[in-house]
Order: structure tokens, then sequence, then C-alpha cells
């Protein structure tokens, strides 16, 4: 986490101070609230990754002598093999998607797709 | 301009030589699947630091070539003796001489012609009826983008005589590839004379 | 982490057949399902090339009408760029970045099908603009307003083409949360961050980046999509809209958007030439520092493609353009640091990295060309333009990814790739490609402007044309032996074990094709070539011993 950490810090700051640059040569609103904006928005998750995460624990996985099998905890959840909802949660997107053009009634059609996909999934994930 | 256009394509072909030798050199010698180890060469900080620095300071010498070509070919700062208006409609061209009556619209199957007179300063205001078109003419190497909204403005001194093509760069619909228009430059006296026929006949 | 994810799964039949497909959350599976999708795109677009290259071969060709022709290369943009080229790369990390992380499967598998379905339906949907009455979407594939606005753009294809692309940039930033989540939170112990592998590196970058400008298109067709379809005037300048923010929203993800379809592919070529060099990779901390160095600036470039437009600042986006150069350039120089003084193996995937060099060094120079605006001011939407972005895309990263195919083919079926009949498909590919882009160049240096459906004899365009045109039928022929050398090794497999090539990163530790959680075993991790260590872990042992006794 130190590292990835490190990389946001430093790719906020520097599209940050890019920011600044591109303001004084062209007062110009559009770039500058954009990289603003992704600057801010960088920095934020770097902020998280340095304070909630990377200060308290070192993960085996980042810990260079590491072994195979350090670092194994408790199960605390586990992979579905197959799963139809996906498909379903895709198709009902599309629907939704195609109602954007075609008109209201897809809308709904691809909501209650969408709805029965996720109601589906957290089924499984319960089961 | 033009030594602008040898700067780059000089050094392009300098540096894309020593790249290309370097890469067939190394597939030449070093080719082959030999018994024995390969050299542990993975690191070596003084080459990195020169492969970083000397791009840097090839880069650094094109933009200030660059920077300065570029605020002469941007600049307004002389007077023109001549404006013409541009309007790029779908799709063909308007151009209206400033100050008389004359304006020259083209259809796409009839392309319209731009008179222009050599060794003046001719200025151009660009318009767009619909959407965005761009003004452009091959053998002056320049074009600008028309826009609705918003009027673009450059100069230039034809400085040499002929008639050339000129074409919308910026694609514009159905018929984009029918939106073009001759350039055709003339000398001085020769424009007066063919501006005053124009005039009298409008 | 503290925590362990069991794998569960056994206790319910498993489907099999088309069922089975349809139904998977196996990362593994899903990026095979991607791989294949994206290269159906991407025959289909080069189809689309092909009926382009016929018509222009001589002036006034009329195989096509002018409305198909601008349907034709709108639709060839729109799969190559956002249905081949960088959904190619998410396949590619989909199969390969838990493996060479060493984990069992990605973060959030159903999400990782969600991306997938959504992905490919979204790609369906804009498609399917073919079937309405007024055609598909034919405003470029940059689609600038007002020309994609209702008043010029009136057909139902135009609005299928925004929401499909809308689908399948969503579609995008699932798949970056999920590939991101897996390579910072699940890799093995042992496995830091200084020793992924550069393709797992490069993809990490690549998924910053879509996080950061995927958010600024999606914008820009919501936008666009409200003037349509909801009365809107946002881009609409007659109602005190602008173009110009169009332009701003589609190039402040379009230029990162360039850089998310080559960062990947330089990770493929820096997996493939140490492997067949035999040597580590010359500069790895230097590449990584390059690689974050590219997604920095390319932040800062976008306008570069609206030098002409006379609404930005020129010489900041000219400086940043020519600053991206240098990272770029480094690169070179760790793949031929790389060879320098190595054994080198001319396989079929080396041989396409060589060619990938070869191209993507001449779009490197011309695109310092470009970046220079007074330059820029002839070259701006000519073909020199187009043989430019082709000699990054094409030449550079399809090349990688007929590489990264060659490669990892063994990995992914079990089965060898006959090398001879790949080394001719090398050189047919390689030939046609200069043969097709190279004159584009000289097109674009004599005027010819990108996107027209004809044009006229006289003007100095007809032989070039023509040359390209000839071009093209050589490239395809190159791809088709690929694709014939593919379907004669899955028919009649030549077995591959786990590791043909004496391959680095992990995924050469575990079976070809990986069990269902990718190890039954994971190596010790003391360096980024982990399968290679594993497998040299004996030799050199012995070897140190040999060493010792000597002193």
């Amino acid at each position: 986490m130190r590292t990835i950490g490190r990389v946001l810090l430093a790719s906020g700051t520097f599209i940050l101070v890019s920011a600044a640059i591109y303001w004084f040569v062209s007062h110009e609103w559009a770039g500058t609230i954009l990289l603003v904006g992704t600057g801010t928005a960088t920095l934020i998750v770097a902020a998280y990754s340095w304070l909630k995460v990377g200060s308290s624990t070192v993960f085996a996985e980042d810990r260079g002598d590491a072994d195979p099998g350090d670092g194994e905890g408790e199960a605390i959840a586990s992979f579905t093999m197959d799963s139809p909802w996906p498909l379903a949660f895709g198709i009902g997107v599309a629907v939704l998607a195609g109602g954007l053009v075609f008109g209201p009634p897809l809308l709904v059609v691809g909501a209650v797709v969408i709805v029965v996909a996720i109601v589906g999934m957290m089924r499984e994930s319960i089961a | 301009m033009l030594d602008l256009w040898r700067l780059f394509v000089g050094v392009s072909i300098g540096v894309g030589a020593i790249v290309i030798g370097l890469i067939v050199f190394s597939m030449v010698r070093y080719r082959g699947n030999k018994p024995g180890q390969p050299a542990a060469f993975n690191k070596h900080i003084p080459f990195e630091i020169a492969y970083t620095a000397i791009p840097v300071l090839i880069v650094a010498g094109l933009f200030y070539a660059t920077f300065g070509v570029e605020q002469n070919v941007d600049s307004l700062s002389s007077k023109p003796a001549l404006t013409i208006g541009v309007t790029g409609f779908d799709w063909s061209w308007r151009f209206a001489y400033a100050g008389t009556d004359v304006s020259i619209a083209g259809l796409p199957s009839r392309p319209p012609t731009l008179v222009l007179p050599e060794g003046r300063v001719v200025r151009f205001y660009l318009h767009s009826a619909d959407v965005i078109h761009s003004f452009f003419v091959p053998d002056l190497l320049f074009k600008r983008d028309v826009i609705p909204g918003r009027t673009n403005v450059f100069q230039i001194v034809p400085d040499r005589l002929g008639t050339f093509h000129g074409q919308c760069a910026e694609f514009c619909g159905l018929d984009h590839a029918e939106m073009t228009f001759s350039v055709r430059i003339v000398t001085g006296s020769e424009f007066d004379a063919w501006l005053a026929q124009r005039e009298a006949a409008s | 982490m503290s925590a362990t994810v069991v794998v569960d799964g056994g206790d319910a039949a498993e489907p099999v057949g088309v069922v089975a497909w349809l139904t998977t959350t196996d990362h593994k599976r899903i990026g095979i399902l991607y791989l294949v999708t994206t290269f159906t795109f991407f025959l289909l677009g080069g189809i689309f090339a092909g009926i382009m290259r016929a018509q222009l071969t001589a002036p006034n060709e009329q195989l096509v009408g002018r409305q198909t022709y601008n349907e034709l290369f709108t639709m060839h943009g729109t799969i190559m760029i956002f249905l081949f080229v960088a959904p190619f790369g998410f396949g590619l990390a989909n199969y390969l970045l838990p493996l060479q992380v060493g984990a069992p499967d990605v973060a959030f598998p159903r999400l990782n099908a969600i991306s997938y379905w959504m992905f490919l339906l979204g790609g369906l949907i804009v498609l399917s603009g073919f079937l309405t009455a007024g055609g598909a979407a034919s405003a470029g594939w940059t689609s600038y307003t007002p020309l994609s606005e209702q008043p010029f753009q009136p057909g139902l294809g135009m609005d299928l083409w925004i929401v499909g692309l809308l689908v399948t940039s969503v579609s995008g930033i699932l798949t970056a949360v999920n590939l991101l989540t897996t390579a910072i939170l699940m890799r093995a112990p042992g496995m830091i961050m200084w020793r992924l592998p550069i393709f797992t590196w490069n993809t990490i970058v690549t998924l910053i980046m879509v996080l950061v400008a995927f958010p600024s298109i999606a914008v820009a067709f919501g936008m666009l999509f409200i003037d349509r379809r909801l009365g809107g005037q946002l881009f609409d300048p007659s109602a005190g809209g602008s173009p110009i923010l169009y332009q701003h929203l589609f190039w402040f993800f379009g230029h990162p958007e360039v850089y998310i379809m080559v960062l990947p592919f330089f990770g493929v070529i820096t997996e493939i030439v140490p492997v067949f060099s035999r040597k580590r990779l010359f500069g790895y901390t230097g590449f990584v520092l390059a690689t974050l160095l590219i997604a920095g600036y390319s932040m800062t470039v976008w306008a570069h493609h609206m030098f002409t437009t006379g609404a930005v600042e020129n010489p900041f986006f000219s400086a940043m353009s020519f600053l991206i150069a240098v990272p770029t350039g480094i690169k070179f120089f760790n793949w031929i640091g790389t060879m320098w003084r190595g054994r080198i193996w001319f396989s079929t995937p080396m041989l396409f990295c060589l060619a990938f060099l070869g191209n993507f060094l001449i779009g490197g120079i011309t695109g310092v060309m470009v970046a220079s605006p007074p330059l820029d001011y002839h070259f701006q939407d000519t073909y020199f333009v187009v043989a430019h972005l082709h000699s990054v895309l094409m030449g550079g990263s399809v090349f990688a990814i007929f590489a990264a195919i060659a490669f990892w083919f063994p990995k992914i079926t079990g089965a060898m790739l006959r090398e001879s009949v790949g080394k001719v498909a090398v050189a047919l590919m390689f030939v046609g490609f200069n043969l097709t882009f190279t004159p584009m160049y000289l097109l674009g240096l004599r005027g010819m402007p990108r996107r027209v459906a004809t044009y006229d004899p006289g003007l100095g365009w007809t032989t070039p044309n023509l040359v390209a045109t000839v071009g093209y039928v050589v490239l395809a022929l190159g791809v088709l032996v690929f694709l014939g050398n593919v379907v004669v090794s899955l028919v009649r497999r030549i077995p591959a074990g786990a590791d043909p090539w004496g391959g680095y990163s992990l995924e050469w530790a575990t079976s070809s094709p990986p069990p269902e959680h990718n190890f039954e075993r994971l190596p010790r991790i003391r360096s980024e070539r982990p399968a290679y260590d594993e497998h040299h872990a004996a030799r050199e042992v012995s070897e140190r011993i040999e060493g010792e006794r000597r002193v």
C-alpha cells in the first residue's frame, strides 16, 4: 500500500502543479477545472491509502522476505464459481440503454431486470 | 517556416537512424541461441542518465525553435492591405472582399476561386454557417478551423504566383470531400484590375 | 492480508458447454471471452478498412456511396479504439494480472463478468446502428459537435452510438476498479510492488488513467445525449453553447486514451524481449518511473489535438507534448539495453516485438513533428496524422497484440503455435503495414485531408493511394495466415508444457492452461523473475557451490 500511496501522491501533486501552470499561461476554464478535479480526486485516494492503511500494518505481499503461506488468516469470503446473474445484469443495462433511445417502456423493463439480477446475486452471497 | 521544417526533418532522420542502427546492431551482434550465460547487463546509471538528459535537450531545442516560428505565424501585428471574410457552409465556401461588394460563393459541384495579390498582407476572418470546417491550403502549409459561434483570424503574405488547391480539412458531413476551392495568386496590379472589374460587374 | 479468501465452488453440479461460458466468473475464461470478442471486432473493423482502401484506390471511385463511406470510417475508428485495442488490453490483463501477482482470481469475480457482458452488449448496441433506417453513426469517431447534433445527424444510429459507448465506458471503469484492487491487495506473499512484472505495472498505471479519463468521456457523451434527445443546448453555438467545450472534454479523455491503448502493450513488449534475449530487463526501476511520467504528462497534452482551433494555448500543449516524448524514448533504450549482450532467440513473439520497435519508432518521431504547432498547421486532419496514429496503434499496439497472442497462446491453450507459419505471418504483416502507411505520410505532405470519400485526379494523390491499397492486401494476408495458424494449432495440438519459452513471471510457474484457481503451489518470490528463479534455483545453487570450491 505504501508504494501505491506514493504513486498516487506524486501523480496528484504533478497534476495540480500542472493545473496551476496551465491557469497562469492560458486563463482557460474548462481545462483548469478538469485538471484540478483530476488532481484532487487522485490525492483523496492517496490520502486514504496513506492514512487508513499504509501506516498501521505491513502485509505479507509488502514484505520482501515473506514465504508462500505467510499472512494467511481466517476466511472472510468465498468465490462463487458460476453465476447466471452477471449476464442478466448486463442484459438489463443494455435494455436500459436501449430505453434511452427507443422509449420509456424499455427503461422499465431494463430496470426490473437489473433489480432481479442484483437480488439474485445477493441471495447467492447469503447462501 | 521552411527552416523549421528542415530542422524537424533533419533531427527526425538523425534520431531515427541512430535508434534503428542500435536495434539492428543488437539483432545481428547478439543473435542466436548460443550456449553459455548472457551478460548480466541490466543496470548502468550513467548510461540511463545520458539517455534521459540528451532527449530532454533535443526537445528543449525543438521547442525553442517552434516557439519563435509560431509567434511569427500567428502574429497579427502588421497592418493588412486586404481583408477577406471567409464563410464555410455545407458544403462550399464564400469569400467576401471587405470594403467592396465582391463576394464569391461556390457550390459542391462548382468550387469557388479565391484570388489573392502577391506580396500584400492579407487578413482572413473565418466564420461558419453550420458545423466546424477547416480552411486548408496545402501549398501555404497552413490551415485554421472554421468554428460556428467563433471568429478565427489569421494573416498571410502570398509569395508565390500560381493556382493552388484548397479544401475543407475538418470532416463536416455528407459532401465533405467536395468542399474544395482554388486559390489563384496574381501580381498586385492584376489583382487590382480583377477586383475593379468584379466590382463593376456586381 | 490478515484474512484469506477461500475458494469454494465444488458443491453444485458444474455447468458445461455454452452455459458454462455464459455463467462463468473465472477470470481466465472471462479473459478469453474478451480476447475472442475484441479480436472479432478487430476483423470487422479491418474489413471496413478494406472497403475504404478499395474506394480510395483510384480517384473518383464510386464503390460505395458517400454516406456509406462516412459510416464506415466512423465505425472503423470507433471499433478499433473503443471495442478493440483498449479492451483487448483489459482482456489480456484479465487473464494475466491475477496469474502474474499470484492471486486465485480477481477481487470481484461476478463484477468482472458484469463488465464483460456490458462491454459485449454495449459494443453490439453501437454496431446495431447499421440496422436502423438512417444507418450507423457517421460523424467520425470523435463526433465533434455540432456535426453530431440532431440537425446534422438525425438518425437513431448516432443515439445508439452514444448510449452503446456509455455502457462500454462504465464497463471499463468497473474493470479498472476490479483489477486495481486485485493488483494492490491480492498479491502473493513476497510479491512487493517493485517485483511486479512490467506488464502488471503498466496495467496498473493504465487502469489509474482509465479511472481519470473515462468519466470525462462519459460526461461529454451524456451532455451530447442531453442536447440530442432532451432539448439541451450545451454544445449549440446558436444558443450560447460551446463546441470547443466538447473538444476539451473529448480530448481530456482522448489523449490519456491513447496511452491507455499503448501502455499495456509496452508491457507486453517488456515481458517478451527479456525472455528471448535471455536477460533481465535493462533498467527496471527507470522503466516504471518512465511509465508513471507518461501517465502524468498524458493528462496535460490533450489540446495538442486542437492546435488549429485557435482557441487553446498552443505553446503550453506543445511543450508538454515534446516532454512526453522523453519517457517514451527512454523505453526504447530499456529494450535495446535488454537485447545488448544477450542471446537473442528469434521466435515469432520476438519477431513481432522487433517489428513493433521499428513501426513504433516511426510513430514516435512523427509524433514529435506534429507536436510543433506551426508544422501541425499543415499536418492536422491530413493523411500524415492518419499515418502517424496508425504507426502508433496499428504498427505499435496491434503488432504487440499479435506478439502477445503468439507468446501466451501456449499458456492459454496448452498448445504451441507453428513457428514457421508464424514467421511468414510476421513478414507479411510487417511488409504490408509499411507498404500501407508509408505512402500515407506522403499523401499527408501533399495535403490529402482525412475522411474524404473520394478525391480528384491531378493532385499527386493517385499513386500513393494505389500503393497503400496493395499494402492493405499484403497486411490482410498476413493476418489471415496468422489466423490459419491459430486454427491449425488448436485442431492438431502440439502440447506446450508449463513453460515452453523459459518465461520469467509467475504464470509460467503453473500448468498450461492453469488449473481452476491458478496455482497448486506458489513458488517463493525473491525477484521480478519468480518462475525463472524457481526453474533455475537448483542449477544456481550448484554453480555457487562450484564457484566457492574454486575459491
